[in-house]
């Protein structure tokens, strides 16, 4: 019995968590149309500026590598066909339509999501975020917009700079370990990827940025008991963060690509 | 107050120069990707295959082997489907023009090849319908290459294949029981030991070739000598053949063409049968010698006087010799 009522427990749990997310996406969408006022401007670009150029360092590593390990693995089972020259279509198709899309939501999830999670998490056990609301101003467009908008914008700029790199890193490996000619390998890249598969992983890239920023500013509004509730809420970020990703993931795909 | 707002510029330009740049490079990526060149004149064909096994908007249009453009968009039709194709040159199309559709790999991927037709031919008028080969699927031709091939095998090979197995079984069965002479070479040692003692004998007949003992081993031998009698041999009857085969010598005169020596011969054996025939009848002196007792007996008589004068000359010789070289002398 007391396992029953612990799941039920658990199952409210997550719908309430899930029901106060939606009310903060939406007002934070509501309030999107105050993202150009003078007084948000500064708090959006602030965000713009982390979200996108202080994640560069990280996002290259991985970007380069993703593509690497792509060119990598592909390149040695087509090496067995004689069909290593296909590298530069395996690793463009796949960065693009998935990897890119993903690495960048994981990474943006860890770095900047926990991050985000952590403030405000410290700022509601710390009741600045009970003041703010005893001032009038709405929380959530004073703290979750900018962060939502500079998500929404970034994640799809970021997927784009993270698909370059990949196929770039790519290249590097089918140049120095598979003996494919740089031309060869561009050649090849650009062979069976449409437009589609770009603007659906740019797509993809946004509404991750759209589930980072809610569970993100969703757990950093919930957190209680002071230090502990912090280090809860930016745990619980990154893992709420990755699993929806996932699942989105393959949600959106299956949308496009039947 | 002006510290913060040259941090909060030096913000603004960062990260706007950085949306620049990625916002270009998707410009740069989807111009690619749509694969339409912007400073190349584009023209734009229309063909209908009956069906085009999965070519798709993107793939590559193949003129004599270099890409002259793209697949634009294929649309289904109820004739067939409809491949628009935008290339970066006119195409000249004969009569005898061709388009097919190609794989590109066996791990999939397709391409339409374009043969214009030969330049003696009639060009095709400028909006005349363009129709396409209908490709050929490699696998569906494998698939039907592998049918035809069970097909073959089930109608009779495959049979005859079991009957040689199960005959095979039954020969290898007997062969293991020691049966028949094959089985018996298997199982029977005395066959063994008879094939090592005929080895051994064939090993010594062979040591004592080597060593040149007896007529073959001498023959084959490096001395040479008997070779050399046989030899000589043959070049003697050699000769003698040459001398028969040019009518040489009394035989070859004989065996020759030429009847002369033959005729004589007859005419001398017909002589020396009448000469026996006369003799034969008591012709002539010998005849009557043969035939006639008193010839003979008076024969017989006269040698017998003649060799008493003969004897009595004989006693007589010395004297008559002495005297006269005694009376010679004066």
């Amino acid at each position: 019995m007391n396992l029953f009522a612990a799941v039920g427990r658990r199952l409210l749990l997550s719908c309430r968590n899930a029901g106060r997310g939606l009310i903060i996406l939406g007002g934070a969408i509501l309030e999107l149309r105050h993202v150009f006022s003078r007084r948000n401007r500064r708090e959006v670009l602030t965000q713009l500026f982390i979200t996108g150029i202080k994640s560069l360092g990280v996002l290259t590593v991985v970007a380069m590598f993703t593509g690497m390990i792509l060119a990598l693995q592909t390149g040695l089972e087509l090496r067995r066909y004689g069909q290593e020259v296909n590298i530069g279509t395996a690793v463009t198709v796949v960065m693009v339509r998935e990897m890119g899309p993903f690495m960048t939501g994981l990474v943006i999830a860890a770095s900047v999501g926990s991050a985000i999670a952590a403030q405000l998490a410290t700022m509601t056990v710390s009741e600045e975020v009970a003041a703010l609301e005893v001032m009038s101003i709405n929380p959530v467009r004073f703290l979750v917009m900018p962060r939502l908008a500079a998500l929404i914008v970034m994640m799809p700029v970021l997927t784009v700079y993270t698909n370059i790199l990949g196929v770039i890193g790519g290249a590097i490996v089918g140049r120095t370990q598979l003996g494919v000619t740089l031309p060869a390998y561009f050649d090849n890249a650009i062979q069976y990827v449409r437009n589609k598969d770009l603007y659906v992983g740019l797509f993809k890239a946004a509404v991750f940025g759209v589930v980072i920023a809610t569970v993100a500013c969703q757990q950093g509004f919930q957190a209680t008991e002071g230090a502990v509730g912090v280090g809860h809420a930016t745990r619980r970020t990154v893992i709420m963060s990755f699993l929806t990703i996932l699942m989105l993931g393959y949600m959106i795909t299956r949308l496009f690509y039947k | 107050m002006r510290r913060e707002r040259i941090r909060e510029t030096s913000m603004e330009v960062t990260v706007g120069a950085f949306l620049f740049m990625v916002l270009l490079a998707l410009g740069v990526f989807t111009i690619i990707l749509s694969r339409q060149s912007l400073f190349e004149r584009t023209v734009y064909y229309e063909v209908t295959f009956r069906t085009v096994l999965g070519v798709r908007e993107g793939d590559n249009v193949y003129l004599r082997g270099v890409v002259i453009g793209k697949v634009d968009d294929v649309i289904v039709e109820r004739q067939g489907v409809r491949v628009r194709l935008a290339l970066h040159r006119p195409l000249d199309l004969r009569e005898n023009y061709r388009i097919e559709i190609l794989p590109s790999s066996l791990l999939g991927g397709r391409y339409l090849e374009i043969e214009e037709g030969d330049e003696d031919r009639p060009a095709i008028p400028p909006g005349t319908p363009l129709v396409g080969t209908t490709p050929k699927d490699l696998l569906d031709e494998a698939t039907r290459t592998v049918a035809s091939i069970r097909a073959t095998l089930e109608g009779g090979v495959l049979d005859n294949a079991r009957t040689i197995v199960s005959n095979l079984n039954s020969i290898v069965a007997r062969v293991e029981r020691g049966e028949g002479t094959l089985g018996r070479l298997v199982r029977d040692e005395t066959v063994y030991n008879d094939a090592r003692a005929v080895v051994a004998n064939v090993r010594e007949i062979s040591e004592r070739l080597n060593r040149g003992e007896g007529s073959l081993g001498r023959l084959l031998s490096d001395d040479g000598s008997i070779y050399r009698d046989i030899e000589q041999a043959a070049a003697n009857l050699r000769k003698a053949s040459d001398d028969l085969a040019q009518g040489r010598g009394l035989l070859g005169k004989l065996i020759s063409s030429e009847d002369t020596t033959y005729e004589d011969l007859r005419a001398t054996v017909a002589s020396v049968r009448e000469v026996a025939e006369s003799v034969q009848r008591g012709d002539g002196t010998i005849g009557k010698l043969l035939r006639e007792t008193e010839v003979y007996e008076d024969l017989k008589q006269a040698l017998r006087e003649l060799r008493a004068t003969i004897d009595d000359f004989r006693e007589t010789a010395p004297i008559t010799t002495f005297t006269s070289i005694f009376l010679g002398a004066f």
